[in-house]
């Protein structure tokens, strides 16, 4: 493996036990974490840890500081995050970090899905950690998307849209493990292209090698040269390409929309195509 | 927000009205199979969703009227069972590895 933001089971054996590695499990079923997980993880819950528990919007700077302070999270350590979903919620947390500015934070490859389906051990022991003076860095806004800047790139920048096909042509509103929502339109933002995050993936949850992930983009019509937003449904799956995009190939111009279709799919106005193919922009028909 | 519900969750029926449900259960000789996952591919072999099984060996999915695939991967063995569902509650699917 080259990338040395990526590490596989072997590497975090020999290091479960470093003082200066600190693995955390971030699980869109924050409940597993405390069935089982790998010895010396601790846990980030993405929804009551990292989102703000008011608005729309993620923990600010003081706030993300005072909880890795509280979780004993130092800004020198090596932050390793693995999860459930083949990632999906890791890679986001994996954006998080890196949107505060931690500086060496890798993905277990395969996250908890390989890791249990090669039979790896499981504890339901919690670790315990000396609270610490985290200290994180302003939002560095080149990773993250916003609407204007989405509605800005249509028929400009490249978008990929990450979701299952299905989403992505309006068929579905949802990933088809989640009940299908009613208040939202279906459908993907004019000039996306399709390319599944689940393409980049193997079957047991790791990553393609960088020349099957250049060619998948590539394929796809997507220019590597170009400015680049990525999008789901609330930007987890996305954070998972931004993290192919931006780290495995190593791409300078990813940004992830966390915002995604959630919040796309509910704007007054904004344009909407329907169906398999990107469309055009709106008034270009 | 995204968070699946466990797939033993008891569903709103007046929700359950507008989903085309795809569940089943998966077991080794009659006994749940805990530690595996369910995935949900479309009829071109696309992968669309996919779940951890519970501890009762359960998977759930909500798609739509259409021919899907569901394989389940427990570790280096994979079974694949093919479902025509139609909108409401399908018949629960048993997979026997």
């Amino acid at each position: 493996m080259s990338n040395s933001a990526l590490v596989d089971a072997e590497w975090l054996i020999a290091h479960q036990d470093d003082s200066n590695v600190v693995i955390i499990e971030v699980d869109e079923d924050t409940a597993i974490y405390a069935t089982n997980h790998i010895r010396n993880a601790i846990r980030l819950d993405w929804k009551t840890d990292l989102q703000d528990p008011v608005r729309r919007d993620f923990v600010d700077q003081a706030q993300f500081s005072a909880l890795l302070s509280s979780r004993g999270v130092n800004n020198d350590d090596i932050v390793v995050l693995y999860g459930g979903n083949n990632n999906w919620f890791a890679a986001y947390a994996f954006w998080y970090f890196k949107l505060y500015g931690h500086a060496d934070v890798r993905l277990l490859d395969g996250g908890r899905k390989k890791w249990e389906l090669d039979g790896r051990e499981l504890v339901a022991e919690v670790p315990t950690r000396a609270t610490t003076n985290y200290d994180a860095k302003p939002q560095d806004l080149s990773l993250r998307a916003f609407r204007d800047d989405v509605l800005k790139a249509i028929g400009t920048q490249n978008l990929v849209d990450v979701r299952s096909p299905d989403e992505y042509a309006g068929r579905l509103l949802a990933p088809a493990h989640l009940p299908q929502e009613a208040g939202l339109r279906g459908g993907h933002i004019p000039t996306a292209i399709s390319v599944p995050w689940s393409k980049a993936a193997n079957e047991d949850g790791t990553f393609k090698s960088v020349e099957e992930l250049t060619e998948l983009y590539k394929a796809a019509g997507i220019d590597l040269n170009k400015d680049t937003i990525a999008y789901c449904r609330i930007g987890e799956r996305s954070a998972h390409s931004w993290f192919v995009l931006n780290t495995l190939l190593g791409l300078s111009n990813v940004k992830n929309y966390d915002g995604s279709w959630t919040e796309y799919g509910s704007l007054v106005g904004a344009p909407i195509t329907l169906g398999d193919e990107p469309g055009v922009p709106a008034g270009t028909r | 927000m995204c968070g699946a519900l466990p797939a033993g969750t008891q569903i709103d029926p007046t929700l359950l009205a507008a989903q085309t449900l795809i569940h089943g259960t998966v077991t080794r000789k009659g006994d749940p199979v805990t530690v595996g996952y369910a995935r949900l591919e479309d009829a071109s072999g696309e992968f669309t969703a996919e779940v951890p099984l519970t501890n009762g060996g359960a998977f759930r999915f909500y798609a739509r009227p259409a021919t899907w695939t569901v394989k389940v991967l427990v570790g280096s063995e994979t079974h694949s069972v093919t479902v025509e569902a139609r909108d409401g509650d399908n018949a629960p699917i048993a997979i026997d590895l």
